[in-house]
């Protein structure tokens, strides 16, 4: 029989052997969260073996390709940066009106569209909280098993609310994985 | 297996209904925070799902290991992020138990006690325990594993076997019949 790192002290062995096929039950909902993230990964598109053998001259071009792509995608990425710039400052500067329903002070920006811009509360760790700021207002969404639910608002008309809710729900899949993401990230840190 | 490869969901449901309860208890032998176990888990289940079509069966119980070391790369990584694995207390704030326990003693333990037992341990204590006597690795293995010196490895178990043995002492003092 092998000789283990335990066979000097038999309490050890006892140990090891106790917790060898030990199981710890899931959490709830475990397998629905494992489905939700495989979604994000399969929507990823797959690397494909290329069939195809490089030429000299169809690299030259290629690089003459890719190029000219980036020099586009690196201005229209400049606009799209300076947009998101400006919604950020115009969301907080609405908040400045806001006193009663104000963002907590443990927020992360997941991403602004449109001049409004989605908050998460990082203090909330079983539901996600999400803030949706704009010039108009602020409204208050907790993700609910089958969608986002208005829980708050202030200073937004009703096709306002409805517009933001619509626009979260499209997002779900995104902002759920956003929330796993930065609730793990938060956790590292502190 | 040969459907998971393809993304049949239903069949990774199988699979991770099978392995999951027993890949979490895993994970909580190195990360004593139920919510960061479970997201590390599926981590580790996700990298099995993207790489399975690679996996190889070497016969039985090939897949319950190649899973336990996904599962621990993402836990060591964790770990090493976070800095978790630097020795946190000196020997001599260690209390010293009066007599290490018997093996009958540590039998007549609940399993999840002696769980909640070496998840109350710090970091690095639990990481080198688990990996030496629940894994049979040696020091040097470890030392690699954690990117720290044999000699820490060392006194890390040392120090984690010193504590462990005055926790159970305790345990079986309080729950004396």
């Amino acid at each position: 029989m092998k000789a283990t790192n335990n066979h000097n002290e038999p309490w050890l062995d006892s140990f090891s052997q106790k917790l060898q096929d030990y199981e710890e039950p899931l959490p709830s909902h475990s397998w629905e969260q494992m489905e939700a993230r495989l979604q994000g990964e399969i929507l990823r598109p797959e690397k494909q073996k290329s069939r195809f053998h490089l030429k000299p001259w169809m690299g030259v071009a290629a690089a003459l390709v890719v190029a000219v792509f980036s020099l586009y995608f690196f201005t229209q990425k400049q606009e799209v940066l300076t947009s998101q710039g400006k919604a950020v400052k115009s969301s907080l500067a609405a908040l400045a009106d806001k006193p009663s329903l104000s963002l907590p002070v443990n927020v992360t920006s997941l991403f602004c569209e449109d001049e409004t811009c989605y908050y998460l509360d990082h203090n909330m760790v079983d539901r996600a909280r999400i803030y949706a700021v704009n010039e108009g207002g602020i409204a208050l969404f907790t993700a609910k098993r089958d969608g986002f639910e208005l829980a708050g608002q202030e200073g937004l008309d009703s096709a306002l609310q409805a517009s933001l809710l619509q626009s979260l729900n499209n997002h779900r899949q995104l902002f759920l994985q956003s929330v796993a993401s930065i609730f793990r990230k938060s956790r590292e840190i502190n | 297996m040969r459907r998971c490869a393809q993304g049949d969901h239903q069949a990774f449901r199988v699979l991770y209904e099978h392995f999951a309860p027993k890949m979490y208890a895993y994970l909580l032998r190195f990360v004593n925070d139920r919510d960061m176990a479970h997201d590390l888990m599926q981590d580790g289940f996700i990298k099995a799902y993207t790489s399975i079509a690679q996996f190889v069966p070497r016969g039985e119980g090939s897949l319950q290991s190649w899973l336990m070391v996904l599962m621990r790369n993402e836990a060591l990584q964790y770990l090493r992020r976070n800095d978790a694995l630097r020795e946190s207390m000196d020997i001599d704030s260690t209390p010293l138990a009066d007599e290490i326990p018997d093996s009958e003693e540590v039998e007549q333990i609940p399993s999840e006690v002696l769980m909640q037992l070496l998840g109350e341990l710090p970091d690095g204590y639990r990481t080198v325990f688990s990996l030496y006597v629940l894994e049979d690795k040696s020091h040097r293995e470890i030392a690699e594993m954690l990117g720290i010196k044999e000699r820490s490895s060392a006194s890390q178990l040392v120090r984690a076997k010193v504590l462990l043995t005055a926790k159970i002492k305790n345990w079986l003092k309080e729950n004396k019949e």
